[in-house]
């Protein structure tokens, strides 16, 4: 069944409201977290489809939090994935808008793996605790402290000389 | 919340409210891909994927596969090269038949068999395979020995300056096939195209071979649905278009016959933004049944990749990779092409490869509108040596930035930080390093106030118009600093131009 389809059968009204309400905000954390505002676009479209197959969300209260979590899964997943054709890289990354406002959070940012941005954005700018980072990423809590610890050390060495 | 929170939280939400959020749809090929796994999804995907994962992981811990920089067995030769005594590359061409040369390690014959020693452009290396001289430029092999090259440059006391781009003369001789094969076991993978050279726009006939010579009749092996053969492009094409297996972690099954070898042309499976104005025409190019390319040299690549999966039990595993060459010269006769991307729009590279280390200088764009910020890219890596730390001299890049035209007529020569630094780099990782005031060491312009602390800052050149060189010197050896190792010096530029807002 195609994506379209799935849409249309399931409550689509509801889940046009969802995505009118949650899509920015999913694409500006995705962009925080792979870097590339176009990647993030396209990992939210799929986010979105995801959700249209899974629709209704089994907590139909906290739609962010599912779609947060599916979301950046798919952003660890697809790195996974480019690794696998490595050469390709992911050099191509048009940033103009995170160097114009802030280049040196930009670049201490880039210098982190993906899922330690994913920790410290969930954690520092949503209010995620590390127990509720840990059940969306699917790892022990004691690894997400450990991502965590080790992004604001780096991240603590790259921003100090503004501070 | 320490204050390394409260401030990271208040700059991440600046990053965040600053992303742009341009209307988003799915492009066709990824929507395509999207309703094809929407279809084809059964309840056993889930467990068969993670089957699947966990094989590609043991196989990734057995094989190695990296795009290699050519290893010592390749042979390189020691190719003299040298910055052109002239500050603008002269128009009359020079060149002939390459040849073997004592001093320069590769020259060139004239058309009365005379021999002469040549200066080559910064960026070009050269090397034997298989017992025949070549000359590259980054990875591209220009030119082979025998074949007649041509180039811009001038005499100077004993020696010849080729400055600019040397090109091959197509006139001289039939087209000689490229072919790149890697083998594991008893199975090799081979990517073939017929020449070196076509012409924009002409069918590009390549084409991928998957060979079984074991002893046993046949060998079945499980692989992704992407094909038991697949493709990509290193470069974007049209700057767009990313050309990549898109693989639905599906199962699927091939038998490979000994002695009859499996024959793949060339499959385009690519993504590219839905969004971007020319979605349309890189659509048209993805759906042409033949395969074409516009102008510029393309890195092509077949990969080949089994394992034991699908039920397939005792299936072999293996991982391999092939890649080729190709240089797509513009078409001179051609109508303008009303799909193409103008080629003031294409990245342009410079690059420099020197077995142990390779450097890439990047601008996005040929051509800038002034007041448009000049976006250079540097990376580098090693391609091989100890995971330990590397002692990086000086500035870990040090750019010069020369004006080209109109000429120079300023120079500031700031020369080279003496300061050691060390840096800890792997293998084959890439290092890029944004450009930055600190680290431009030389600097030759028309006009001398334009320069400020704000014209260069935060990887971001913001040049007056001119026609203008951008250079970066990596000096770098494995080993802390002051030690006696070798030391290894690569250097790449590239040239842009900028031109008043229209």
């Amino acid at each position: 069944m195609a994506a379209d389809d799935v849409r249309a059968d399931r409550d689509p009204d509801a889940l046009d409201s969802a995505f009118r309400a949650h899509r920015d905000w999913l694409v500006r954390r995705l962009a925080l977290i792979v870097g590339d505002a176009e990647e993030a676009r396209d990992l939210a479209q799929e986010t979105f489809v995801r959700a249209a197959e899974h629709w209704p969300l089994p907590d139909p209260t906290e739609p962010a939090r599912w779609l947060s979590t599916v979301g950046i899964r798919l952003a660890i997943d697809e790195r996974r994935r480019r690794r696998r054709w490595g050469f390709l890289g992911l050099r191509e990354t048009d940033a103009q808008w995170a160097i114009s406002i802030d280049p040196d959070l930009w670049r201490a940012l880039s210098r982190l793996d993906r899922r330690t941005r994913a920790a410290i954005v969930l954690t520092t700018l949503d209010g995620y605790s590390q127990e509720e980072v840990a059940a969306m990423l699917e790892v022990p809590r004691g690894t997400v402290a450990s991502w965590i610890s080790r992004g604001r050390e780096r991240l603590r060495g790259d921003l100090g000389g503004d501070r | 919340m320490t204050d390394l929170d409260q401030d990271l939280a208040k700059r991440l939400g600046r990053l965040a409210e600053a992303v742009p959020l341009s209307v988003g749809r799915l492009d066709p090929v990824h929507r395509t891909a999207v309703q094809s796994r929407q279809r084809v999804r059964m309840a056993w995907l889930t467990p068969v994927a993670f089957l699947a994962a966990i094989g590609l992981l043991l196989v990734a811990g057995q094989v190695s596969w990296e795009i290699g920089v050519p290893g010592p067995t390749d042979g390189p030769i020691a190719l003299l090269t040298a910055e052109s005594p002239s500050q603008i590359c002269p128009l009359a061409r020079g060149g002939g038949v390459l040849s073997r040369d004592q001093v320069s390690g590769l020259g060139v014959k004239d058309s009365t068999g005379a021999h002469h020693s040549v200066r080559w452009p910064f960026g070009y290396t050269a090397r034997i395979t298989d017992g025949r001289a070549e000359l590259l430029a980054g990875e591209t092999v220009v030119a082979r020995e025998g074949q007649r090259v041509t180039f811009g440059g001038a005499g100077h006391g004993d020696a010849f300056f080729a400055c600019g781009d040397v090109h091959l003369d197509l006139e001289s001789g039939p087209p000689e096939p490229v072919r790149s094969a890697q083998r594991q076991g008893d199975l090799q993978l081979t990517l073939e195209a017929s020449r070196s050279h076509y012409i924009a726009n002409q069918p590009i006939d390549v084409f991928a071979t998957l060979a079984y010579d074991g002893p046993q009749a046949s060998v079945t092996f499980g692989h992704d649905d992407t094909g038991p053969i697949g493709f990509a492009i290193r470069e974007k094409v049209y700057g767009a278009i990313r050309v990549t297996p898109v693989s639905e972690l599906m199962c699927a099954r091939t038998t490979l016959a000994r002695g009859q070898p499996l024959v793949s042309d060339f499959r385009k499976s690519a993504s590219f933004s839905g969004d971007d104005p020319n979605a349309a025409a890189y659509e048209a190019w993805f759906h042409d049944p033949v395969f074409r390319l516009p102008a510029g040299t393309w890195h092509l690549v077949a990969r080949a990749k089994g394992e034991p999966a699908c039920g397939v039990e005792d299936a072999p595993s293996f991982d391999l990779q092939a890649e080729i060459t190709i240089v797509v010269d513009p078409d001179p006769d051609a109508p303008p092409d009303p799909t193409a991307v103008p080629s003031a729009l294409l990245p342009v590279f410079g690059g420099d490869d020197i077995g142990t280390m390779t450097l890439q200088v990047k601008a996005a764009h040929a051509t800038y509108e002034l007041n448009s910020p000049v976006d250079i890219d540097t990376w580098y890596a090693f391609a091989d040596g100890p995971p330990e730390a590397a002692a990086l001299f000086d500035q870990e890049v040090a750019f010069s930035i020369v004006q080209l035209d109109p000429a120079a007529t300023v120079v500031r020569d700031r020369g080279p930080d003496p300061d050691c630094s060390a840096m800890t780099l792997r293998p084959n990782e890439e290092r890029h390093v944004a450009i930055d005031d600190k680290d431009v060491v030389h600097i030759e312009a028309v006009d001398w106030p334009w320069w400020s602390p704000n014209a260069l800052e935060r990887g971001v050149l913001d040049l007056p118009v001119g026609r203008w060189r951008i250079t970066a010197d990596v000096r770098a050896k494995f080993g802390p600093c002051g030690s006696p190792s070798e030391t290894w010096q690569t250097r790449a530029s590239v040239v842009v131009e900028v031109i008043p807002f229209r």
